[in-house]
């Protein structure tokens, strides 16, 4: 197929249409004439054409917009989660939790939290094994992000 | 909706994916030709698309840069199952003149009408390089403009015209190869 015929082909759908200059349809007319090859080749140019610009939109299968929001959207806070900010927030979180506690149990049982902290923890030091207390400051370390990693998990889900 | 969206607005951005999401999903589909393939390279599109949103400024439009997101996933999911499994030859040359019409699987009957015709238009456009399938799809199907595909598809127009001329060519040597319109083509 020469140059011409591709140019005049792909002006058929448009020549259908009226769309083209009247130059530009006397021309494309001129070439449809000219034989009937040409004039079957045109055809099919337009049944081509015809079917791409009438091609059917594809039914969305169930819930898939849904799903794929909710990967997005909670991907993207999951990602969120693991921060260092939210790390510190807990650990935070979770010393001023200690802290309070420790007041409130100074409060009960007399004497200052601090005092009765650092007596508690020399006791500890003289009579306890390093075993013991080396494991003491691990469950307490632990308790401690515990409570604030699931201090900052309720917040940030509310 | 998309500033709301790009604040982070889970509820806007859903709103966002249901407008364009059948339009999405049938260029994917059309794409990639399976439809389980399909829904994960669909999942895929939204997360890039959320992920993407508060640095989209607007350049482009919204519609233009969702396709790029689509079609830029369909394209790097394709060229991975292209390494691992190398007789599918997806990729297609620079020219995009090695594609023949023995490539295309028609099946060989008579089209005896128009609906027939318009059924193997679409069933050879699956055999079709999945680049030049999107090509024909943004083009014709959606209606862009010559520059606005060229920027979804990172391919200079005058590429974009080679690839479609040779595509429409190898489609209506189906309709011929089916003897459309009659009294025409091979028997």
């Amino acid at each position: 197929m020469n140059n011409r015929s591709k140019d005049f082909l792909s002006m058929v759908p448009d020549y259908r249409a009226g769309n083209l200059s009247p130059r530009e349809a006397h021309e494309v007319s001129r070439f449809l004439e000219e034989n009937n090859e040409n004039r079957q080749e045109a055809k099919r140019e337009e049944m081509v054409v015809y079917s791409l610009l009438n091609m059917e939109t594809l039914a969305l299968p169930k819930g898939l917009v849904s799903s794929s929001v909710s990967l997005a959207v909670g991907e993207s806070r999951a990602k969120n989660w693991f921060s260092l900010e939210t790390l510190l927030l807990a650990l935070g979180v979770g010393v001023i939790c200690s802290a309070i506690a420790q007041f409130f149990a100074g409060k009960l049982f007399g004497g200052s939290f601090i005092s009765k902290a650092v007596l508690d923890l020399s006791k500890l030091i003289a009579e306890s094994s390093p075993f013991s207390f080396i494991l003491t400051i691990w469950i307490v370390a632990l308790g401690v992000l515990s409570a604030g990693i699931w201090y900052a998990f309720r917040v940030l889900r509310t | 909706m998309i500033r709301k969206a790009q604040s982070g607005d889970a509820e806007a951005f859903r709103v966002l994916v249901d407008k364009h999401a059948p339009i999405i999903w049938t260029v994917i589909n059309r794409m990639v030709n399976n439809t389980a393939e399909a829904e994960d390279l669909f999942q895929e599109t939204v997360i890039r698309f959320w992920r993407g949103l508060p640095g989209f400024k607007g350049g482009s439009k919204l519609t233009t840069w969702l396709y790029k997101i689509a079609y830029r996933v369909c394209l790097d999911a394709l060229s991975s199952k292209e390494r691992r499994e190398p007789h599918l030859e997806i990729d297609n040359d620079e020219s995009g003149t090695n594609f023949e019409i023995e490539d295309i699987d028609h099946s060989g009957v008579r089209i005896v009408d128009e609906i027939a015709a318009r059924d193997a238009v679409e069933r050879a456009m699956n055999h079709l390089p999945p680049e030049w399938r999107a090509m024909l799809i943004l083009f014709y199907w959606r209606g862009l403009s010559m520059n606005e595909v060229a920027e979804i598809t990172n391919r200079p127009p005058n590429t974009i015209k080679v690839y479609m001329h040779r595509a429409r060519q190898l489609l209506r040597s189906v309709l011929q190869e089916g003897g459309y319109p009659e009294g025409s083509g091979h028997e």
